[in-house]
């Protein structure tokens, strides 16, 4: 086992993706993703200016936004698109090879993308979950006492937490599916279907979901409607090992499917 | 070391791509040196390159390269560099950076691997376009660092497909040569090329493919005389021609005899190349003909392909 090497190797692969996501212009939709709660919240706070005097209104509003848009569209939809395209987007611009060519393991090979992935989706909507809180309660005059005496700070690292956690693992759930199916938009669209009506799913299956481990995380509770199945929520000391534990499971059969992939771009 | 350590092995390697035929049942021996690989379009060349490389599972059978097979990559890859015919690379990067950024993967540190780029694109002359995206190079100038990004780790075993395409003749005559002083160090190098008359300066060996069957393998002069259907054309030019035209018909063997226009030579059709040497110099010696030059006519890759793949696939050139 050559530990060193291999953290040396991921590290290569990682930089080499990163260097090639922020040159590449098709990333931009997943920049605009992450704005796009700055924006709305900026506009949120234009257009109801009463609601965000009253600490219990914004902090509500805020966890609307943050659940329903960053974490159940943005991050996944980023995931989707930003992980598929790790080995898909090689095999369409016919660059697999350079990677398949170098003396690494295979499944060192998913591990570094997926690396590059985590870093750039986790890092880019926690930047946008944390600066958009800010953004949430600056105009507030309780702005000072929520966060350096209240539970601000302790909000915004769950948030942000949670945000890192969800890139961890949507991010291996699509790295998996864009190893296994040529259009991965297929699969993405069942599982936005599957994440976004959790609520509504029988208890046990509630539990095959990413997002009733992250609800779990989160500071404040949203109002899921009146057809919600009201569930127990699974503890956090247990549910994040539980997401860590799958995440592992599906970058492990990434790397043993990147270990049988063959060059037949033109089959592709 | 065992006598597979140093070799490359296809043993009933076939690869079909769904129903369709890549190569059939290919069992070859390749040593150190330069050995080509020679088919027209779609004959299974690259299939077997690709095989070779490790970018292809074979079917059925096996490939090991230097005694390693392509499933233990940590090793096999160390020891193989291949220069592809995809003409793709990544997004965005320059020459330099991809080169380096490679380097790093194979496990180099980032000082290691920022030297090894800076000197293998100087091997190649690319130091001026370097830091320009690749995006913006010419078609030779992409060739190059390919090729610069297939020797760059100093592998042992040294793939090229279609090396020589889009190179200007100067840059030809560079590749060729430090295919020739890679080959002389005891490198590996298999090529694939549709050039034949630049294949047969360099090759040490052939490989004929076509419709995926190894048609024919060795070197030239001993591929060219297995091929009993065709006879061997030796051309002589000696002062009176005439004289050995009308004796060497003595032997069965020989079929065919063209005396030059210009009267001073002939060229010789025979199946018995060795009977055909011994019975001309006994005519030489007989008849006191003075002779300038001796020297078979289609020993070389250009006609050997002619005979057993004919012009068919528009590859010889």
């Amino acid at each position: 086992m050559n530990w060193k090497l291999w953290a040396s190797q991921i590290g290569a692969i990682a930089r080499l993706e990163l260097k090639r996501v922020l040159l590449a212009r098709r990333w931009i939709g997943i920049y605009m993703v992450a704005l796009a709660p700055l924006f709305l919240m900026f506009v949120q706070s234009r257009l109801s200016y009463r609601r965000i005097q009253l600490l219990d209104g914004m902090t509500q509003t805020y966890a609307n936004l943050f659940q329903l848009f960053i974490l159940r569209f943005g991050i996944f939809i980023s995931c989707a698109i930003a992980f598929s395209q790790l080995f898909r987007g090689d095999v369409l611009e016919k660059t697999l090879h350079f990677y398949l060519l170098a003396p690494v393991r295979r499944e060192i090979i998913a591990f570094g993308k997926y690396t590059a992935g985590v870093l750039l989706i986790g890092v880019l909507f926690a930047a946008s979950t944390i600066a958009t809180h800010f953004l949430a309660y600056s105009r507030s005059p309780a702005f000072q006492s929520f966060y350096f005496e209240g539970p601000g700070i302790r909000h915004l690292t769950q948030y942000a937490a949670v945000a890192i956690l969800a890139s961890i693992a949507y991010g291996a759930v699509f790295l998996l599916a864009g190893l296994v199916f040529k259009n991965p938009g297929v699969p993405a669209f069942f599982l936005l279907a599957w994440e976004s009506l959790n609520f509504a799913l029988p208890p046990l299956l509630q539990r095959f979901s990413v997002v009733h481990y992250l609800q779990a995380l989160l500071p404040v509770a949203v109002d899921r409607g009146p057809f919600a199945i009201v569930t127990e929520s699974t503890s956090p000391v247990l549910g994040v090992p539980i997401l860590l534990i799958a995440t592992a499971a599906l970058v492990a059969t990434s790397g043993w499917l990147v270990r049988y992939t063959q060059i037949t771009y033109s089959a592709d | 070391m065992a006598a597979e350590d140093r070799l490359i092995l296809f043993e009933g390697v076939s690869k079909f791509y769904g129903e369709v035929l890549g190569v059939n049942r290919v069992n070859l021996t390749i040593e150190p040196g330069i050995t080509s690989l020679v088919g027209p379009n779609g004959a299974g060349k690259t299939t077997l390159l690709n095989l070779m490389a490790g970018l292809l599972r074979p079917t059925k059978g096996k490939v090991s390269v230097l005694g390693v097979a392509p499933s233990d990559a940590e090793t096999f890859y160390r020891n193989i560099g291949y220069c592809s015919q995809f003409d793709s690379f990544p997004k965005g990067l320059s020459g330099y950076q991809l080169i380096s950024s490679v380097m790093a993967i194979h496990g180099y540190s980032r000082e290691e691997a920022k030297a090894r780029a800076a000197a293998v694109i100087d091997k190649v002359r690319m130091k001026e376009a370097a830091e320009r995206r690749i995006a913006g190079y010419s078609k030779g100038m992409r060739q190059r660092i390919k090729l610069a990004l297939a020797i760059a780790h100093d592998p042992k075993v040294l793939i090229l497909d279609e090396p020589l395409n889009g190179l200007d003749p100067m840059a030809r005559a560079e590749v060729i040569e430090l295919l020739r002083k890679s080959s002389e160090a005891g490198m590996h190098i298999v090529i694939s090329s549709h050039i034949l008359h630049e294949v047969d300066i360099i090759s040490d060996r052939i490989v004929m493919i076509s419709n995926g069957y190894v048609v024919a393998e060795g070197d030239i002069q001993g591929v060219r005389s297995e091929m009993e259907d065709h006879p061997m054309q030796i051309l002589i030019r000696c002062d009176r021609p005439s004289v050995v035209a009308a004796q060497i018909f003595q032997q069965d063997s020989v079929v065919e005899a063209k005396i030059h226009a210009d009267g001073k030579g002939l060229l010789v059709s025979t199946r018995n190349v060795d009977q055909f040497y011994g019975l001309f110099n006994r005519i030489v010696l007989e008849n006191h003909i003075s002779v300038e030059a001796v020297a078979p006519a289609d020993e070389n890759v250009h006609s050997v392909y002619e005979y057993l793949i004919g012009t068919a696939g528009g590859a010889a050139s």
